[in-house]
């Protein structure tokens, strides 16, 4: 059995909400509520969502910046759920954390030498040891010794990010959680970046919890995909099945929303569901499933009844009612799963992909002005209506 | 071939050789280098590149947003005839009031929080472009006569028409009040509200959730439609670039660097930038992407001479140093400034194609689609060098 460095069950963060004139707690939000996952040493777990769904939440209450309100943290073996001061000392030398922003995350007044600096001190590296070790590390994110007594606003962000990486590996941690690391930053620096962080893992086998709204890097970079939706994992399983053939109509809304740059991955994407209005407040979370009021397939017993965990053909674990036994025929609509294109094409999806091209010829060939892609989404609109 | 800048057929809006830089305490910053574009009738064209490529700077210059000084600017703008740059300020309000509009990139503070959205949206219906307005004449509009009902009604209309939830509530509601599409959607409608022939749009829904972004990008297509209107896109987003335009402008260090029609832009892109950027995007699909492109966007106080783009191109050479490269037009819609398509000049690389870049740049494995992902190298480096190699030694 593979070794599990973080195990992460039923965890819940409900912040209080205070008001009127005692400030008595009148109300939550429940912004991570009942998370479950755990990432195996080595690996990468994505965790994807709209802003809003608490992915960053869990991140911060998994390093202890907020506190959990439910459920437990295990990491490397101790449970970290609320820990002493000699736990949270331990925790902080094998977890990091690489903030979204690389420039707000880098004091302004410090060089960068002596922001590599501190997280060192702290962790008691002899004095001696520490400016070879900053050279080390410079060179492993592929800056070099030039950049000891630039401040931050010399560098550019791509630039900042490598040293905000730098710093967070500087102790050693086995468990990186990357809160949207490279969002910051544009594509050709996101790639660098991607890179550099992959060529880490190997070679220091790190630990990642990747959080990211950017779904296609995801399916580059991660083992395994979770999907979160107001506070609750929907889909969680293998990267690759997630893609290959999202089950959870958010999971599907989410890929099929997409803007991508090639016909490839047109044809690869779940068929266009575009989702009606917008995530609901985390105070006021829907009855029954949390997703059910922008739901395509949405039907009573969405409203009544919370789903749970269900596995579809030894798939990734769903929470959804289609894909309940138990609720079988309920459902009149459900997701088509054939119009998604595996790696072989599918019959279906090899003439999707085929109408789809001959379409943009035609429209290209005998009018200039026409918008391939404006007509193609036409398409999917009105075969859906 | 001809050195022409590809020009669209009926033009709307043509810019000329725009230059802009400003006067700084370092010294002059050169941002914008001769930027020639053009977006002719019922168009959509977008202006792609990455951060601080000039984009939002040069679509500032064409609207006259930028304070001269610090800002100098240079160029011809011209709309529909009329020159932009040297038309009197009380005219061009007035034409940019009523025929072109503009939406901001951040939804959320793009509108005015102290006035609720009616009658921010109502004032621009009634006053949109006269900016000339006096207090008496203003008073007698707002307050007298049934303008002021008409034009609320046309503003309910207008957020009726991007698919507002809600709208009559909506008028009375302060920009607080409303979540990120929403402010999205009032500010579209605003826009659309005096009947623009011209929409310059600077990344439209980029700070909103993807599935949000796409309800937006849905409505543009059907409002684009609707309207019959032309469209100059800014974005920093190739994948959107690609769903809403007809051409496509590709910024580099304050220049245009190449032209296409989108199809032909994403299927070959020519310039090495280009490809360098397309190869670099993460792949749905989970094919390999590239490493990206080694460096970061010139500083502008002392921009790279000649070509901007060398410090960080694969195929850079002596040329590149020394001269400026021209748009060379491969057709009437497609061109590249970049000197490796120039007959005249004899470089030392083939003209690359896009796998070449995406060689030479070395790639990220995608891990999903291999089996065996733990015993293959997640960067392929190797590969890429030895085909540097290999085509340095052949020239």
């Amino acid at each position: 059995m593979a070794d599990t460095l973080l195990k992460v069950e039923d965890l819940e963060k409900h912040f209080p909400v205070k008001g009127g004139i005692l400030k008595r707690t009148t109300d939550y939000v429940k912004a991570v509520d009942g998370v479950s996952f755990d990432i195996e040493r080595g690996e990468t777990m994505a965790l994807i969502g709209e802003s809003g769904s608490g992915k960053s939440t869990v991140a911060k209450t998994i390093i202890g910046l907020h506190k959990a309100t439910g459920g437990t943290i295990d990491f490397d073996g101790q449970d970290i759920t609320d820990p002493s001061d000699d736990q949270l000392d331990w925790m902080r030398s094998n977890m990091q954390m690489v903030f979204q922003d690389p420039t707000s995350s880098l004091n302004p007044r410090r060089t960068v030498g002596k922001s590599m600096e501190v997280p060192m001190e702290s962790r008691g590296v002899p004095a001696e040891e520490r400016q070879e070790r900053i050279s080390e590390l410079l060179d492993l994110v592929e800056l070099n010794n030039e950049y000891l007594y630039k401040y931050p606003h010399e560098l550019s962000g791509g630039q900042k990010q490598r040293i905000n990486i730098a710093r967070a590996i500087s102790i050693e941690p086995d468990l990186l959680l990357l809160d949207e690391p490279t969002s910051a930053l544009d594509v050709s620096v996101q790639a660098k970046i991607i890179g550099l962080l992959e060529e880490l893992q190997q070679e220091l086998g790190l630990t990642y919890l990747f959080i990211t709204h950017d779904l296609s890097l995801v399916r580059n970079f991660a083992d395994e995909t979770a999907v979160m939706y107001l506070g609750q994992i929907q889909e969680k399983g293998a990267t690759q099945e997630v893609f290959h053939h999202p089950r959870h109509p958010y999971s599907r809304a989410l890929l099929s929303a997409i803007p991508v740059t090639t016909d490839e991955e047109e044809a690869y994407k779940p068929r266009r569901e575009p989702l009606e209005g917008e995530i609901p407040s985390p105070r006021d979370i829907p009855s029954g499933c949390r997703f059910r009021t922008r739901c395509p397939y949405a039907t009573d017993v969405c409203a009544e009844e919370e789903p749970s965990f269900v596995t579809s053909e030894g798939g990734p674990l769903v929470r959804c009612h289609i894909y309940d036994d138990a609720h079988k025929g309920v459902f009149d609509n459900v997701p088509d799963m054939t119009d998604v294109a595996d790696g072989s094409g599918g019959p279906d999806a090899g003439t999707a992909r085929q109408d789809g091209g001959e379409r943009i010829t035609k429209r290209t060939a005998s009018d200039p002005t026409a918008r391939p892609d404006r007509g193609r989404r036409k398409d999917h609109r009105d075969t859906k209506s | 071939m001809n050195l022409q800048e590809p020009v669209a057929e009926d033009p709307l809006l043509t810019v000329n050789d725009l230059h802009v830089g400003f006067e700084s305490f370092d010294g002059f910053a050169d941002v914008v280098d001769g930027v020639s574009l053009s977006v002719g009738k019922g168009e959509v064209v977008t202006v792609a590149g990455e951060t601080g490529c000039g984009k939002s700077v040069t679509m500032k210059a064409i609207l006259r947003l930028l304070s001269e000084p610090p800002a100098r600017i240079e160029g011809d703008v011209v709309f529909d005839g009329t020159h932009l740059r040297n038309l009197p300020q009380k005219e061009f309000n007035r034409l940019k009031g009523r025929r072109m509009s503009l939406v901001f990139q951040d939804p959320m503070s793009s509108l005015n929080p102290t006035f609720t959205v009616g009658e921010q949206l109502v004032d621009t219906a009634q006053f949109g472009g006269r900016s000339d307005t006096g207090i008496l004449e203003y008073a007698r509009r707002r307050y007298l006569g049934d303008e002021r009902a008409a034009a609320r009604e046309r503003a309910l209309e207008m957020l009726r028409e991007v698919q507002m939830p809600d709208p009559e509530n909506v008028m009375d509601a302060y920009p607080t009040q409303l979540s990120g599409g929403m402010c999205q959607r009032v500010l579209i409608a605003q826009a659309l509200l005096n009947d623009p022939e011209l929409l310059i749009a600077d990344e439209i829904g980029t700070a909103l959730d993807v599935t949000i972004h796409d309800q937006i990008m849905d409505l543009l297509h059907d409002l684009i439609d609707d309207h019959d209107l032309s469209v100059l896109m800014i974005t920093h987003n190739l994948g959107v670039a690609r769903q809403v335009s007809d051409r496509i402008y590709v910024m580099y260090g304050g220049r245009i660097v190449e032209t296409g029609p989108t199809q032909t832009l994403f299927d070959s892109p020519k310039h090495p930038y280009t490809q360098g950027l397309v190869a670099s995007i993460p792949r749905l699909t989970g094919d390999t992407m590239a490493e990206g492109i080694d460096g970061s966007v010139p500083e502008y106080l002392d921009p790279p001479s000649g070509c901007r783009f060398h410090p960080r191109c694969p195929y850079a050479h002596e040329h590149c140093q020394t001269a400026r490269p021209e748009m060379i037009s491969l057709d009437d819609q497609t061109g590249v400034e970049c000197v490796l398509y120039d007959d005249r000049h004899d470089a030392p690389y083939d003209q690359p194609t896009l796998e070449d870049t995406r060689s030479r740049m070395g790639t990220i494995s995608g891990r999903s689609n291999s089996e065996s992902e733990d015993k293959e190298p997640a960067v392929t480096g190797d590969s890429g060098e030895s085909t540097v190699v290999d085509d340095a030694g052949g020239d």
